[in-house]
């Protein structure tokens, strides 16, 4: 096992990678940028390098300023994290080349899974279903080729992103009259008319499964994890076992996740995501070539820390068990509690942390990146914590995850705890039954609920919480110019004493 | 001390005693029969009523504004001289100047994904006008008043510091 490694994250990540660390023995040294001199990651860590401004591009995306700050302090192997420099093949090859372990995938591998036509290529070699669609094609071919691949279906710009040029067609009669517009949006948006055709995956959930691979061949899978609330295409709460999958489509997902990996030469952490129809067939999307965020539901099902298992992997140990040995029960449920307001768009919010107190108790775990005081800036990723919470059942870790969020304290910035209340609450969250369009189709309607000043539970706290901005005022008027009269708290007092203590 | 304070545009008297310590703060408000305890702590208040005990959470809003969590409520309240008023509701955004326009800024800094109205466009408040993305979390824009938008600055792929101008939108007269 190495001496010391360089965590190359900041927040809740790199906090956890820490906490990795010391369980396994290892020192942890961190870097960290000037806006985060006094983050909780810094005072964990052994010791910390500053390596540049507040912009992650002046510091924690300078992969040659991170290179230096660890030979600086003398580690062996550097941790990435997700984002940042976690899924850059060229920085991980120059790792290698300075002597440094990179805790994650070969660079090859990463690159490979990196590029969208050469993982699908990847995934069709292995005999994993990709989302039927064509290669670029040009008009006299397009008709055969959207026969051949079913309706409905997606006419994509090759240049595009971002859903320019982009058009749905569910009637083949339809398909000649919205190629054209596809063809000519595509070239007013980007000079370039060129088009694609992608089978339209319709009421899809997003699942995806854990894969891990050692240097001595081995690959297993740790089953899967649903992640179909999300906004955006962005994660919001991720739950094992998905409530959509039988075990003998876990284990078919699965196999193909392996197989996939294993062609692909893979190591370490990985994970395979798919689009999963309501008829039960899946759909190779992606393969993210890292630590998830969302690692620790697979962690509490399966009773393994990925994170030391992937410093383990790095180190040259084999896996040390076989897929056999894999041993998944109860269920987890995970929830990103992020610096954005759920009422207002979830557009982010930024400010000081006045006060955070995580939630407790069994079943529960909270992985925070913040404490009391934190300050949460505009330079980086909005999430603050994650509360993962574990039962013998579903349902269970529902009530539990619903007792997690209220007993959470959060006071500064706008957060997405109330969000979770009350999708955790709604009827189609408890069925399962749901898909990717959750948040767009329910959130509107669950953000209303009880928030329009009619509640009786909110006018029966209104005095109370009149009462409270009173104090505020006392103390806020107080303070600066005592003019209520009333004495100064005295522990207030005490503190300016010591304040003059330190000087003397 | 006795101040007035707006919530949901309804003037309430309350008066704040202190303890002799400080520690305690015994709060009475009008048209609401018995005490109120309140006691400080990191982040805001826990207040009494009775045998019901709540953690307030307390954060300075806009200037003339205190926003106070209980449990998934939030209660904002007015403070300022201006609580007489007692009716502007606002929206997302800053109150524009006096004339009416407001300006939207980037909230940090991150690159506009597409536009979803154009200059000249009329809107409504709240109507989304481009997506945002910052730090991979696409956000959508939206307008703090109706009127029509005016100078946008922003373009789709343009990367943006925090605190640029985006567009502003313009009053329509007859609004």
């Amino acid at each position: 096992m190495f001496r010391r490694v360089l965590v190359a994250n900041r927040g809740e990540i790199a906090v956890r990678i820490i906490r990795a660390c010391r369980d396994l023995g290892v020192s942890p040294v961190t870097v960290h940028s000037e806006a985060d001199r006094d983050s909780l990651h810094v005072r964990l860590a052994d010791e910390s390098f500053e390596v540049g401004g507040a912009a992650s591009r002046d510091s924690y995306l300078d992969g040659e300023r991170v290179i230096e700050a660890a030979r600086a302090m003398d580690a062996e192997a550097l941790h990435p994290g997700y984002g940042f420099l976690a899924e850059n093949g060229d920085f991980a090859a120059r790792c290698a080349e300075r002597g440094l372990v990179f805790v994650g995938p070969p660079p090859e591998a990463m690159r490979r899974m990196g590029d969208k036509a050469a993982a699908r290529e990847a995934a069709v070699q292995a005999g994993v279903p990709v989302v039927p669609g064509s290669d670029i094609v040009a008009a006299k071919d397009a008709e055969p080729a959207a026969a051949g691949i079913g309706f409905p279906l997606l006419i994509k710009a090759a240049a595009g992103g971002g859903g320019m040029g982009m058009r749905l067609v569910r009637d083949p009669s339809e398909f000649s009259d919205s190629l054209r517009a596809a063809q000519s949006e595509a070239e007013a948006a980007f000079g370039d008319a060129r088009v694609f055709l992608e089978r339209f995956v319709e009421n899809p959930r997003h699942v995806e499964i854990q894969v891990f691979g050692d240097d001595f061949g081995s690959v297993v899978h740790l089953g899967e994890r649903d992640c179909s609330i999300q906004r955006r295409n962005q994660k919001l709460l991720e739950e094992s076992p998905s409530p959509a999958i039988s075990p003998g489509l876990r284990a078919e997902m699965g196999e193909a996740a392996v197989r996939l990996a294993h062609g692909a030469g893979y190591r370490n952490a990985g994970t395979v995501e798919f689009l999963l129809d309501p008829e039960g067939r899946f759909y190779f999307l992606e393969m993210n070539a890292r630590l998830q965020v969302e690692h620790p539901v697979t962690e509490l099902v399966s009773g393994m820390d990925l994170v030391a298992l992937q410093l383990r992997v790095a180190a040259g140990e084999p896996l040390g068990f076989a897929q056999s040995e894999v041993s998944l029960s109860g269920a987890a449920i995970e929830l990103r509690i992020t610096a954005e307001d759920p009422f207002a768009g979830f557009v982010p919010a930024t400010g000081r942390i006045r006060d955070f107190r995580p939630p407790a108790g069994p079943g529960v775990r909270c992985d925070a990146g913040i404490v009391s005081g934190s300050v949460v800036s505009p330079h980086y990723d909005p999430l603050l914590a994650k509360i993962i919470v574990s039962g013998p059942d579903r349902e269970t870790a529902r009530k539990r995850a619903i007792r997690a969020v209220r007993e959470t304290r959060l006071v500064g910035v706008a957060s997405t705890l109330p969000f979770f209340e009350r999708v955790l609450a709604s009827a189609p969250f408890r069925s399962g039954e749901f898909d990717t369009s959750f948040v767009s189709v329910h959130w509107c309607a669950l953000s209303r609920n009880g928030a329009d000043g009619d509640s009786p539970a909110r006018a029966e706290l209104a005095p109370l919480a009149l009462a409270a901005a009173a104090a505020e005022l006392w103390r806020r008027e107080g303070s600066n110019s005592n003019a209520s009269g009333a004495p100064p708290s005295r522990w207030r007092l005490a503190g300016v004493a010591e304040a003059h203590r330190d000087r003397i | 001390m006795r101040r007035i304070l707006a919530l949901d545009g309804q003037e309430l008297r309350v008066e704040v005693r202190a303890e002799a310590d400080g520690a305690v703060l015994r709060v009475g408000i009008e048209g609401d029969d018995g005490e109120l305890v309140a006691r400080e702590t990191p982040g805001g208040w826990t207040v009494t009523k009775g045998r019901h005990t709540v953690e307030a959470g307390v954060t300075g809003g806009r200037s003339g504004e205190l926003v106070v969590q209980i449990a998934e409520h939030t209660y904002r309240l007015e403070t300022g001289r201006g609580a007489a008023g007692g009716t502007r509701r606002s929206g997302s955004a800053d109150a524009g100047p006096a004339d009416g326009r407001s300006e939207v800024r980037t909230p940090m800094p991150g690159k506009v994904v597409r536009l979803l109205r154009e200059e000249g466009e009329q809107v409504a408040a709240d109507d989304g006008v481009l997506v945002f993305e910052a730090m991979k979390m696409q956000n959508e824009i939206r307008a703090p008043a109706s009127g029509v938008i005016a100078n946008m600055r922003a373009a789709a792929g343009t990367p943006m510091e925090g605190g640029e101008l985006l567009f502003v939108v313009e009053p329509v007269e007859s609004a």
